[in-house]
């Protein structure tokens, strides 16, 4: 078990490592921005998420979604995404929508020179709560830190919840 | 003595009792004859759910489509198999990712259409098949949980992350959030 468990680790590892980019690992100090800037679109087995679902960055790096499984989008929260989402980005900013993406190891890449908080998820999969934040910079205010609205599905409400808590934690860089 | 006699016949009798109706209620396969009718009934009813509505098809699935186009369904926790656990039945019924189409097939056939399957999913994984931009052609899908499911990873089959949901409609199936269009 232990070792199937190391094998699907160092699997994901692997294959991100693959496109030269670094894994910011989940529950790694966050006292500095990430400088792995990539986000596997779903787990080595078909988990439902975003690996890893947060990062701190600095305005102007660029993130790099790449899809592991299954198809999915990196969809930020902005009624121009879909109207019957409320704005969970910085005003103003713009939003990314990726296309659904179907073949492992497609990417899509995203600057972010805004700074403030993104809140974001994927168009198949916010049901289950697959969703993700960008922490851009010092700001830490905005609608990405609201209480997640009930036009969010649970799952997404409760995943929401425990990312903005660890982004009101951050410290000031 | 004889009373011994009397009472090692009753017993004798209870237990060869005992032995023919085992004997004719168990096969071979540890099945009782009840469980292998109920098995041949389930295998009868999945058998029937036979359509193929959705492209590419969803393993955990057994549809059924009626004249009328709508759909009846089977959900399992796997693809369907020796293995795989009913945990929804349900209706589909064709759509289009909108609010309005969505509110038409609540207001014809009642609340708890929660969740939009693409009819026609590019690529070859059904999953990417929820939901969707404005506008696209599909069906909402109203599950009914045979069974409590509790909160949980539905890859680790612990449960369901909307969870926990009580048998019945389970009207927080996987939403997916239709626009206006």
């Amino acid at each position: 078990m232990l070792v199937a468990n190391r094998r699907a680790f160092l699997k994901g590892l692997g294959f991100l490592s693959a496109f030269g980019l670094a894994l910011p690992l989940l529950g790694c100090q966050h006292e500095k921005f990430d400088k792995g800037l990539a986000v596997a679109l779903g787990g080595p087995k078909g988990e439902l998420a975003f690996i890893p679902d947060r990062l701190r960055i600095k305005p102007g790096d660029t993130v790099t979604w790449v899809l592991q499984s299954a198809g999915h989008t990196a969809t930020a929260y902005h009624p121009a995404t879909n109207n019957a989402f409320p704005l969970r980005i910085p005003e103003g900013a713009a939003p990314f929508d990726s296309p659904l993406l179907f073949e492992q190891g497609k990417t899509f890449q995203w600057t972010f020179e805004q700074e403030g908080v993104y809140n974001y998820y994927c168009r198949p999969h916010e049901g289950s709560g697959m969703v993700g934040i960008v922490v851009v910079g010092n700001s830490l205010d905005g609608p990405g830190l609201a209480l997640p609205q009930p036009e969010l599905s649970k799952a997404a409400q409760n995943k929401l919840a425990e990312l903005i808590a660890w982004a009101k934690k951050l410290p000031k860089v | 003595m004889r009373e011994v006699l009397i009472l090692g016949l009753i017993v004798v009798a209870v237990l060869g009792a005992w032995l023919f109706i085992s004997s004719t209620t168990v096969s071979s396969g540890g099945l009782s004859e009840r469980e292998k009718v109920l098995a041949n009934e389930m295998q009868q009813l999945v058998d029937f759910y036979k359509d193929s509505p959705i492209t590419p098809a969803m393993p955990d699935h057994k549809i059924r489509v009626l004249p009328d186009g709508s759909g009846m369904f089977f959900h399992f926790n796997a693809p369907y198999g020796q293995d795989s656990q009913l945990l929804w039945i349900g209706q589909m019924v064709p759509g289009r990712f909108c609010k309005a189409d969505q509110q038409q097939v609540e207001t014809a056939y009642g609340a708890g259409f929660s969740h939009f399957h693409k009819k026609i999913t590019p690529g070859t994984n059904p999953e990417a098949g929820h939901g969707g931009v404005g506008g696209e052609d599909g069906y909402w899908f109203r599950h009914i949980a045979v069974t409590n499911i509790p909160q949980g990873d539905m890859m680790k089959g612990t449960g369901v992350p909307w969870g926990p949901v009580s048998s019945g409609v389970d009207v927080n199936f996987m939403p997916t959030a239709a626009p206006e269009c």
